[in-house]
């Protein structure tokens, strides 16, 4: 090697190094800003179901930066401990060694709610007010578990009692927010569902298939569910009860499937329940947003597949969310194993 | 009936043509390296006192037609060989058959390329061609050894998906629409280890001629490049080899003569090469070293393996010349990735004894059970060619081959339970088994016809027919017996089966109409059996020399596929391609190419090329990623079959630039390409695809530092690939459609941009090599040390997000900064070695 090559060699070891110093990237996570205007992202849902109120729940949308919720006030009554039940002393100890001094607990509240909103809804003649419901719109009497819509604080309800939703009529939604977020969206309801009472026994058995009938065979989709509001105790709950299906538009016609997991589990055999099914006419917002849209995909990161997705919409212009309708039949019958 | 008709018009047009083909008086012969018997292509065959000549050809061979009787000068060289320079006489109605061996010159490598460049350079018509040998292919540094794939990826044209993925993207192609062929033999999936390796040795091959688009009517069924690697054909004089040593692999090559003792009508040659991945059993013996040492407890809960992956793959070649005229050709291929392993366990109550058990209460259970997880991968490909020189200026190949790719999944899972009291005994044995499978089985005949007719014309003529079987399924069973009495359980998730065939004519002409003017019109008519029409593909080179120095090429052409996959379209990670044939009901993805470009090849030995391309793709299937698998009305899952599909367009276009110093101590390329590609589904917008990069620039350099000490580099610098950026967050809403509550909720989640609207940071690479070559014992050594990414420049693979916070607990705040990335690196800082000796 000739004393040019070394020269160049040590160059070449000098570029290296100091290509190696200044080009280590920024390894870690990383904040990312994005100008992405906000928009509104609503669920919407004209019920012709009795045991379902029509509501309207107005969300936004959030940027990527900040914070996704917000302090709205501080309770400063409580106190936030390590504790535990000292059997030997017989009282209860807090730990002031990791926690010694007692802090404030601050009150959030989720940034994605818009609790200022004018939402209305309208009909061929006239405009519906829907407002912000009160928390005492809602009640857990009815239900024995959770995730009831009516405990979200920015749900929208009539509550003036003039809003009547009727079977197979066009209905729009109009929403605009102080802050110039605004969102339209139209529905057509389906028609009211009715199961054919008088094919279905008084007595179903889950362990032999049954049938279930109803009117009707427009073009909506359907879904049936069997099974109990009620809270049963264990010896009266019946396995293989509850089941659902969802329905083609024009099926008329629903079986029962045999749960064989069933028939391994001990179950009192001379229980007797009441099983309640329900029959719904979904309009294709609903059907499309809840049933049909694989949102898995949009929710995967580009890790793999690479696809994005601007946001899941149904029926909605000018946000996301889904604007649907449906209608219900409700039947009781005695079911036994 | 009407495919069988078809079939055997277009081989009665096939004989026709050539037998209106007859023989004139020439010379003709082979021209072949002394030491090693291998063909030397582009050598220079003159007559200088006729002041004619031509060049060999691919195979070595040349023919010199229309000889005056009686005694020429007979010239024949390539630089970096010996000139070969004799008096020949030439007898009345005879045609002369002169085999030339060379000797070579001091440092053939060097030169032979230098030679080969400079007559390629006047003779190749076709656009976008380049030849990688050997050299050219281990002189850019890839992760831990050679691959070819890795050094295409560096020439103008070629995109990377990504470092962990050595799959070519070309001009706008994707992968599946690259035709690349072992020997001439169809070669699926050709990548080892999820693509991060091909499947090829590049021990084993002699070179590579890589074409990126605007390829002749002998090539077809796919619309984006043609990859035709060519194995070493093995010395025809003496036994040699290699043995490679990396730091995951060792790869070992032998090749010589076949014993037909001094028999001149029989001669041949042979090659054989293998390699093997072994980290798993030097990790695994460690492994097993240390559990060794560990309690049972230990030994019990870990398994005998930690890494149960590996690969290996071999190659041979078989050559056999009987008499001058006849050459038989065996070529094969086996190789498999295999991901296996295996977890036992047995436990039984006395296993309990220091817990619950107690042996005086007479009672006794045990249960032993067995997961095996079996998946393999891999192509097996045979192929047998016949070459007979009916007369010198006619040539006839008959290529048989087979080529198989087998994708299989197998997870097995054993149960054999007991138990036994004074009042009873329960036994129950259960086995569930899964197998997901994808088999391609291609068989090929092809024929064809060179007609060496004169200085002006050389017709290339043939036909070719591929059956292809795709076979993709899914099966589960179960067994369960209980106390005797057994239940069988089996079914068919998914099973396609079809088996379509290619039939193709074709016909080209290499006409030098003036010493300035070339054409290459040609003409491609195939036919797809499950396809009523026929698929016309023309195909037309021409090329200009403006000075002996400077030409204009130009290229255009008509290209059809008739096989497609089913993998995602714009994934991150290939690890397969799942393929199937289109269906009945589907048009053939087409595509047209146009390419114009320059070439200079200057007297100090540097080709520059400038390409500009334009390809349009129509047709193309692209698979819904959401019917893959569905929710039955019952409520369970479903996997569809592939039968839906956007129909998808693209286009690409762009530019190429390309410097190549073919010569001098420091040797390589630099490639500049501007490109732009975009795919639109039916009813979407036009995006970008995840492969586009617009601009690349690539520098490859090997520098002869000293006779014995090589240091080479490779230096890439591109536009970042495409993502979906996250914009925003939201909230999807779910309904608990099976409860008659009103259970309506929330979850949290993205709001993802436009597709593919955002870019990575640019990429950026520089890979260094130094190799040491000396002699050792009985033939020679190579260490080789390498640093791939010497720079440590963070090259992002893909983002991951996400939107947590963390509860400050003096405030009792819950803190969320936001939506925050993390990117997941491509190769970092990445030394590796080898060593490699030959005998």
């Amino acid at each position: 090697m000739n004393s040019r090559q070394q020269v160049s060699i040590k160059i070449l070891i000098i570029i290296t190094i100091l290509l190696f110093v200044s080009s280590c990237g920024n390894w870690g996570w990383q904040d990312i800003d994005s100008d992405n205007q906000e928009k509104l992202n609503i669920v919407g849902v004209i019920s012709l179901d009795n045991s379902l109120r029509s509501f309207i729940i107005v969300h936004k949308t959030l940027a990527t930066s900040g914070s996704d919720s917000r302090i709205i006030s501080y309770d400063t009554t409580y106190f936030e401990a390590w504790q535990w039940y000292d059997k030997d002393l017989g009282i209860v100890v807090y730990d002031t060694l990791w926690y010694n001094t007692p802090h404030i607990h601050a009150i959030t509240e989720s940034r994605y709610l818009v609790k200022d909103a004018t939402v209305t809804v309208s009909d061929d003649t006239r405009d519906y007010a829907f407002v912000l419901a009160p928390e005492t719109a809602y009640s857990y009497d009815d239900y024995y578990y959770g995730d009831n819509i009516f405990t979200d604080p920015a749900i929208y309800l009539n509550t003036d009692g003039n809003f009547v939703p009727a079977p197979e009529s066009h209905y729009t939604l109009s929403i605009t927010t102080p802050d110039g977020l605004a969102l339209t969206a139209s529905v057509q309801t389906p028609p009211l569902p009715q199961i054919i009472e008088s094919d279905l026994s008084d007595t179903l058995s889950v362990k032999r298939l049954f049938e279930i009938k109803w009117k009707y065979d427009g073009d909506y989709s359907a879904m049936l569910t069997t099974g109990t509001k009620e809270a049963l105790l264990w010896e009266d709950d019946i396995c293989g009860m509850y089941q659902y299906g969802i329905l083609e538009p024009g099926d008329t016609t629903w079986n029962s499937s045999v749960e064989s997991w069933c028939y391994e589990i001990d179950q009192n055999p001379n229980a007797v329940s009441q099983m309640d099914i329900r029959l719904r006419f979904l309009d294709e917002h609903y059907y499309d947003y809840f049933l049909a849209t694989n949102d898995g995909a949009a929710e995967i990161s580009n890790f793999l597949v690479g696809n994005g997705a601007i946001g899941v919409s149904a029926g909605v212009e000018g946000g996301f969310g889904v604007f649907g309708a449906l209608s219900g039949y409700w039947t009781k019958r005695v079911v036994i194993p | 009936m009407k495919k069988s008709k078809s079939l055997t018009i277009m081989v009665l047009l096939f004989l026709m043509i050539n037998t209106l083909i007859y023989a004139n008086q020439s010379i003709s012969g082979y021209i072949r390296d002394n030491d090693t018997g291998e063909p030397l292509p582009y050598a220079n065959i003159i007559l200088p006192d006729l002041d004619r000549g031509t060049t060999s050809n691919g195979d070595g061979y040349y023919v010199i037609s229309n000889v005056p009787v009686g005694e020429h000068r007979f010239i024949v060289s390539i630089i970096g060989y010996t000139k070969y320079d004799e008096t020949v006489s030439i007898p009345q109605d005879i045609d002369k058959r002169i085999d030339i061996r060379l000797k070579p010159s001091i440092i053939s490598g060097q030169v032979v390329e230098v030679s080969a460049e400079r007559e390629k350079f006047r003779e190749l018509i076709s656009t976008s061609t380049v030849t990688l040998d050997r050299r050219s292919i281990e002189v850019a540094p890839s992760f831990v050894e050679a691959d070819i794939f890795r050094a295409l990826q560096l020439l103008p044209g070629v995109q990377s998906l990504n470092d962990f993925s050595s799959a070519l993207y070309v001009r706008g192609s994707t992968p599946d629409q690259n035709l690349i062929m072992l020997d001439g033999i169809t070669v699926y999936n050709p990548m080892h280890l999820g693509g991060i390796f091909s499947t090829f040795n590049t021990d084993a091959i002699k070179e590579a001629n890589f074409n990126a688009g605007g390829f002749p009517a002998q090539y077809g069924g796919r619309l984006g490049s043609i990859l035709d690697i060519v194995n070493r054909e093995g010395n025809t004089e003496e036994v040699t080899g290699n043995v490679n040593v990396s730091l995951i692999s060792s790869k070992a090559l032998i090749e010589g003569p076949l014993p037909t003792g001094d028999s001149d009508l029989l001669k041949g040659s042979w090659m054989l090469a293998g390699r093997r991945t072994y980290f798993d059993v030097f990790a695994n013996t460690m492994w097993r070293l240390y559990r060794n040492r560990q309690n049972n407890e230990f030994k019990r809960n870990n398994p005998n393996e930690i890494v149960p992956y590996y690969f290996y793959d071999f190659q041979g070649k078989l050559n056999l010349d009987i008499g001058n005229n006849h050459r038989l050709t065996w070529s094969s291929f086996y190789g498999d990735d295999v991901l296996n392993f295996k977890n036992e366990s047995q436990y039984s109550s006395e296993d309990d004894i220091y817990n619950s058990y107690n042996p005086q209460q007479n009672y006794y259970y045990e249960d032993k059970s067995k997961t095996i997880f079996d998946w393999r991968w891999g192509n097996f490909t045979n192929s047998l060619t016949w070459r007979w020189i009916i007369n010198p200026k006619l040539i006839a190949r008959t290529f048989i081959a087979t080529s198989r790719f087998r994708f299989e999944v197998d997870l097995t899972s054993e149960d054999d339970y007991l138990y036994r009291d004074d009042m009873d005994t329960v036994s129950s044995q259960s086995s569930f088994r899964f197998n997901l499978f994808d088999r391609i089985n291609d068989q090929s005949i092809e024929s064809s016809m060179t007609w060496l007719k004169n200085d002006q014309h050389t017709v290339l003529s043939g036909f070719q027919y591929k059956n292809v079987g795709f076979n993709l399924g899914m099966i589960i069973s179960a067994e369960q017996t209980n106390n005797g009495i057994t239940e069988q359980f089996r079914d068919t998730l998914m099973w396609m089966e079809s088996k379509p065939s290619e039939t193709a004519f074709y016909i080209q002409d290499q006409w030098k109409i003036s010493p300035l003017l070339s054409l290459q019109p040609g003409l491609r008519v195939a036919r797809y059996s499950l396809h009523d029409s026929l698929y016309i593909e023309p195909r037309l080179g021409a090329k200009y020399f403006i000075t002996d120095k400077l030409s204009i090429k130009a290229s255009v052409g008509r290209y059809h596929q008739f096989l497609t996959v089913a993998n995602p379209p714009d994934e991150n990670l290939r690890f397969l391609d799942i393929w199937f044939g289109i269906p009945q009901d589907r048009p053939a993805p087409r595509s047209d190419h146009y390419i114009l470009g320059t070439e200079f090849l200057s007297e100090s030995d540097i080709l520059f090329r400038t390409e500009i391309y334009y390809k349009s793709f129509d047709n193309l299937l692209t698979l819904k990623p959401s019917s893959l698998i569905t929710i039955n009305p019952e409520g369970g899952l479903q996997i569809d079959p592939f039968n839906e599909f956007w129909r998808t367009e693209s286009y690409a276009q762009g530019l190429e630039i390309l410097i190549k110093k073919l010569s001098g101590n420091v040797r390589g390329w630099a490639g500049y390409t501007f490109a732009e590609t975009k795919r639109k589904y039916e009813n979407q917008d036009w995006y970008f695809p995840k492969y586009d990069r617009t601009h690349t620039l690539n520098v490859v350099a090997d520098w002869s530092l000293t006779e014995k000490l090589h240091f080479s580099t490779a230096v890439t610098y591109s536009t970042g690939n495409p993502y979906t950026a996250v914009i925003g967050r939201s909230e999807t809403w779910k309904e608990g459609m099976n409860t008659l509550g009103t259970e309506y909720w929330s979850n949290e989640s993205f709001l993802y941009g436009e597709r593919h609207g955002e870019r990575y940071p640019a990429y950026f690479r520089w890979d260094i090599s130094f190799k040491n070559r000396k002699p050792f014992r009985y033939g020679t050594q190579e260490w080789y040390f390498q640093i791939l990414n010497v720079t440590n420049h963070l090259n992002i693979f893909s983002y991951i997000y996400k939107n947590q916070g963390e509860y400050d607990y003096e405030t009792g705040e819950y803190i969320n900064k936001g939506v925050q990335a993390f990117g997941i690196p491509m190769f970092p800082f990445f030394p590796t070695f080898g060593v490699k000796y030959e005998f």
